[in-house]
């Protein structure tokens, strides 16, 4: 139910003429929607849990859906102001209330390089953000190194549930009494809204957005004094740079990373200082397995 | 005696005529005036704190004249954006105020909700900028027709009373 009502919030951004098609299939199949997709000249479709795509109908015929349907979700999406978002469009993201997420492609405009509107878009998809609470319960345990957690890096391909895990270790990290600074440059771990997390990241996180991960990683570092640094989806040398000098002033990493195994970890450059200096001493991976995601943790092995 | 009453009403009626074209070139000059004014305050809100397009309408909305009631009604409008885009409620809101302007003044005008929360605060402000120079180029329009036209016409609807009048009597 929790995440049927995930759904419905995450679907109050489209347009009405779509939303009334989409909350008119079958409840049980909505529960089980990870994405709503939308193309422009094409249709309006939903991933489920195990990824498969299904196109959205209404009576037997497909949805049509336009570039204007794509400009009101933005315009939904952003109460019509994308002032102050520029840095999330430039990511190609904007954060939806609840903590919900819309990807954005198209024709960009660029402005120093950087884009900072869309000429015209081609196609939104809005993830929705369920917490799926406990699911890193199990694993908790097995991170934890003579009583303090151990730094431990997620590995898994997108939309696996990398940023799931990693906000629900924090949340058990500060349940458990461990201070974690997280560094949420895009917004998605804790959705802050007005300063308060939109999503569960527990009673001990602070949270540093709207910045860089490596300029709010050293934030957190200086005003914080966190236990552990937490940080989604290490992608640019500087995320990785400031993870190894809060490793090396004391503070336990928790970070997540694209790649789909081991071997693939070891190809990619960003990663490998904190490789090098043998950061992490976990590694934990996610796989799906017929709808069903499984984690792997396995000890790093140490450099030198 | 009947025949002066029906004369000093016709006088009266071409003055009226006379002088609500009058008018009528006064709260154009005062209306386009108060939409630069406005504009101009939007974009020193957008470039300066990226304010949010609800609040940039509540902002404008709290004054007084054309602008401020325009505002008033694009705000109120906002609830409808699921069903429409804010260019469409912008444009509504815009031809449903009845606002003593030309029709290109109007398309003009209309061109501001094209802009509104579609980009980053700087470029809106910066696409307001032009506009509003578009509109200042009509307002400086609009206070010459007022000084040129605006006694004349006064003149032309007394002349054409009293001419009118002294005929049929």
């Amino acid at each position: 139910m929790e995440r049927l009502e995930a759904v419905r919030e995450a679907a109050s951004v489209l347009p009405s003429d779509l939303r009334r098609v989409l909350l008119a299939q079958e409840r049980r199949e909505q529960s089980g929607w990870e994405e709503i997709r939308l193309r422009a000249g094409r249709g309006l479709s939903c991933t489920d849990r195990t990824g498969r795509e299904r196109s959205i109908s209404e009576q037997g015929r497909p949805i049509s859906v336009t570039e204007e349907h794509l400009r009101q979700t933005v315009e939904l999406a952003t109460h019509a102001s994308l002032q102050g978002l520029e840095g999330k469009l430039a990511a190609g993201f904007l954060p939806l209330e609840g903590g919900h997420r819309l990807g954005l492609c198209g024709t960009a405009s660029l402005r120093d390089g950087r884009i900072c509107a869309f000429r015209s878009l081609s196609s939104v998809n809005i993830r929705v953000a369920c917490p799926v609470p406990d699911v890193g319960a199990g694993l908790l345990p097995r991170l934890m190194e003579g009583g303090r957690f151990g730094s431990t890096l997620i590995l898994a391909p997108p939309g696996e549930g990398k940023t799931t895990l990693l906000r629900d270790l924090v949340r058990l990290l500060g349940c458990a009494g461990t201070r974690v600074g997280l560094a949420d440059e895009r917004g998605e771990v804790a959705a802050l809204r007005d300063g308060v997390p939109q999503l569960d990241v527990g009673p001990l996180a602070d949270v540093a957005d709207g910045c860089s991960k490596g300029d709010g990683l050293l934030l957190l570092l200086r005003s914080m004094g966190p236990q552990v640094l937490a940080v989604d989806e290490i992608t640019h040398p500087a995320d990785a740079e400031a993870l190894c000098q809060g490793a090396n002033c004391g503070a336990a990493v928790l970070a997540t990373a694209h790649g789909s195994g081991r071997k693939e970890l070891e190809r990619r450059a960003v990663l490998a200082p904190l490789l090098e200096q043998s950061v992490f001493q976990y590694l934990v991976t996610i796989r799906r397995q017929d709808g069903i995601r499984r984690y792997r943790v396995e000890p790093m092995p140490c450099s030198g | 005696m009947l025949r002066l009453i029906g004369g000093l009403l016709i006088t009266g009626a071409c003055l009226w005529t006379g002088w609500s074209r009058r008018q009528w070139y006064r709260q154009r000059r005062r209306t386009l005036s108060q939409i630069c004014h406005g504009l101009a305050r939007m974009e020193a809100e957008l470039s300066g704190r990226e304010t949010d397009t609800r609040r940039l309408l509540e902002l404008l909305a709290a004054g007084t004249g054309e602008m401020a009631a325009l505002c008033r009604r694009c705000r109120a409008l906002l609830e409808r954006l699921d069903e429409r885009p804010l260019s469409a409620l912008w444009r509504q809101a815009a031809e449903s105020g009845h606002l003593p302007i030309r029709e290109e003044e109007l398309a003009l005008l209309g061109r501001v909700g094209d802009i509104l929360g579609r980009y980053g605060g700087q470029v809106q402000a910066m696409l307001l900028s032009h506009l509003r120079q578009e509109l200042e180029h009509c307002l400086a329009e609009a206070r010459e027709e007022e000084r040129r036209q605006g006694k004349t016409v006064l003149l032309l609807g007394l002349t054409a009373g009293v001419t009118l009048a002294l005929l049929l009597m």
